[in-house]
């Protein structure tokens, strides 16, 4: 009888402590309101700790790509022949190409590396857009009214001045070496090729000067 | 020849001088690989030019003088004069990298003597900074087989040169292994006309 008794007992807390739990009582929203507010603890401390003290990423391995080098008279594009290099460059597909197969910097004469290092070299003509290999060899260079209005004309241009400026093929006695392909920017054009350039460059005309000066003096002495 | 003929060779002349001596001094403004004999690239990965270069400051600021001399190197300039505002006096590693993180740079860095990293940061041309010499930072510019390039921010005048094997020993051995550097693009190499 006893023992019937203490299991009647047991039996009622049990029910009694599972309806407490269970039901929505003040006792019951505390506890979960204790619980929900160190969760929230937790979860704060969580964001307000540092990031993890080493994060492995991969490096760029950056260092052999070309350069294109375009140099405004001023950032800030004021001026309507930097205007108008900057948007030939944004408006030609084969040259959003090229700079995103290149590392891309952008300077003005205020720029003070640039004027420490590069201006005495690359000219003070404005705009400029210089198109270098890894090495720093200047594969193709314009300045001011020497700049293709059109992009096209642009972009076949420096293609052109690219596929001169690739390595040169390696001595015999050495295995020949393909230089990277994915290194050297490709600017082909899917179209056949627009015309080469071909006006007389820039030395031509003091050397046809000097030899009509030449023979001209010749000809004052013989007579 | 009569005169009209020596009037125009005369005249011809003139103008071949005159366009001899206007070409001379820079690249020419026209589409050409020319450059000005000598000009030839100086060899380190981070050739800061010297009136660039950042001094310690304030008897002790060697951690941020590196700093912005690799901000500068890659063209942050705005960022470096900050910096140069914002920090002085002595400097761990573990809040150098927090002050980086917290101004929301691009950095890399290693402390567990990883010449690999040193090497990465050459061969990419960003240059590094380093936990070198007794309580002290500077710059890496260059690293080869042979010898490493330093720049001492106590003496931004020259480069020092240290064959590479006593280098890695004393910074990986003696100096804690710590090297660092921001990741932006380094400005492209001094221009050449010689493949």
């Amino acid at each position: 009888m006893k023992t019937i008794s203490y299991l009647l007992l047991l039996g009622a807390v049990g029910v009694i402590a599972a309806a407490q739990i269970l039901s929505p009582t003040d006792t019951g929203d505390t506890f979960r309101r204790a619980i929900d507010q160190k969760i929230e603890r937790v979860a704060a401390g969580i964001a307000a700790t540092p990031p993890a003290g080493e994060r492995i990423f991969t490096l760029p391995e950056d260092g052999d790509r070309w350069h294109t080098i375009l140099i405004y008279s001023d950032k800030s594009l004021r001026d309507p022949a930097d205007r108008q290099l900057a948007g030939t460059m944004a408006a030609t597909p084969r040259l959003q190409s090229l700079a995103a197969q290149t590392a891309v910097t952008v300077w003005d004469d205020r720029d003070p590396l640039f004027a420490a290092r590069y201006k005495h070299l690359l000219g003070s003509v404005r705009p400029a857009i210089v198109v270098q290999n890894t090495s720093g060899t200047v594969c193709y260079k314009a300045a001011g009214m020497n700049i293709p209005r059109d992009g096209e004309q642009l972009a076949d241009e420096i293609a052109t001045s690219i596929g001169s400026c690739r390595p040169k093929p390696a001595p015999p006695a050495t295995p020949p070496v393909d230089p990277p392909a994915d290194a050297i920017p490709d600017l082909r054009p899917e179209a056949i090729p627009g015309p080469i350039d071909e006006s007389l460059p820039w030395f031509a005309f003091p050397l046809i000067a000097g030899s009509a000066a030449a023979g001209g003096y010749a000809g004052i002495r013989r007579k | 020849m009569n005169n009209t003929q020596n009037t125009a060779a005369v005249i011809v002349i003139g103008l071949a001088i005159v366009a001899i001596l206007s070409g001379v001094g820079e690249l020419p403004a026209t589409r050409s690989t020319e450059l000005p004999a000598g000009a030839r690239w100086a060899g380190e990965a981070m050739d800061l030019p010297v009136e660039l270069r950042t001094e310690n400051w304030g008897g002790g600021s060697c951690v941020h003088a590196s700093t912005v001399s690799l901000l500068r190197w890659q063209g942050q300039y705005e960022v470096a004069d900050w910096w140069r505002n914002q920090y002085s006096g002595g400097e761990s590693d573990s809040r150098l990298i927090a002050r980086m993180e917290a101004a929301g740079l691009r950095y890399a860095y290693t402390d567990t003597g990883d010449a690999a990293f040193i090497e990465w940061c050459c061969r990419t041309r960003r240059g590094a900074g380093i936990f070198y010499k007794p309580r002290h930072c500077v710059n890496v510019v260059d690293m080869t087989d042979g010898v490493v390039s330093i720049l001492d921010n106590n003496a931004v005048d020259h480069y020092e040169r240290i064959p590479r094997e006593q280098f890695l020993r004393d910074w990986q051995n003696r100096y804690g292994g710590f090297a660092f550097t921001v990741v932006y693009d380094p400005p492209p190499p001094i221009p050449t006309r010689d493949p």
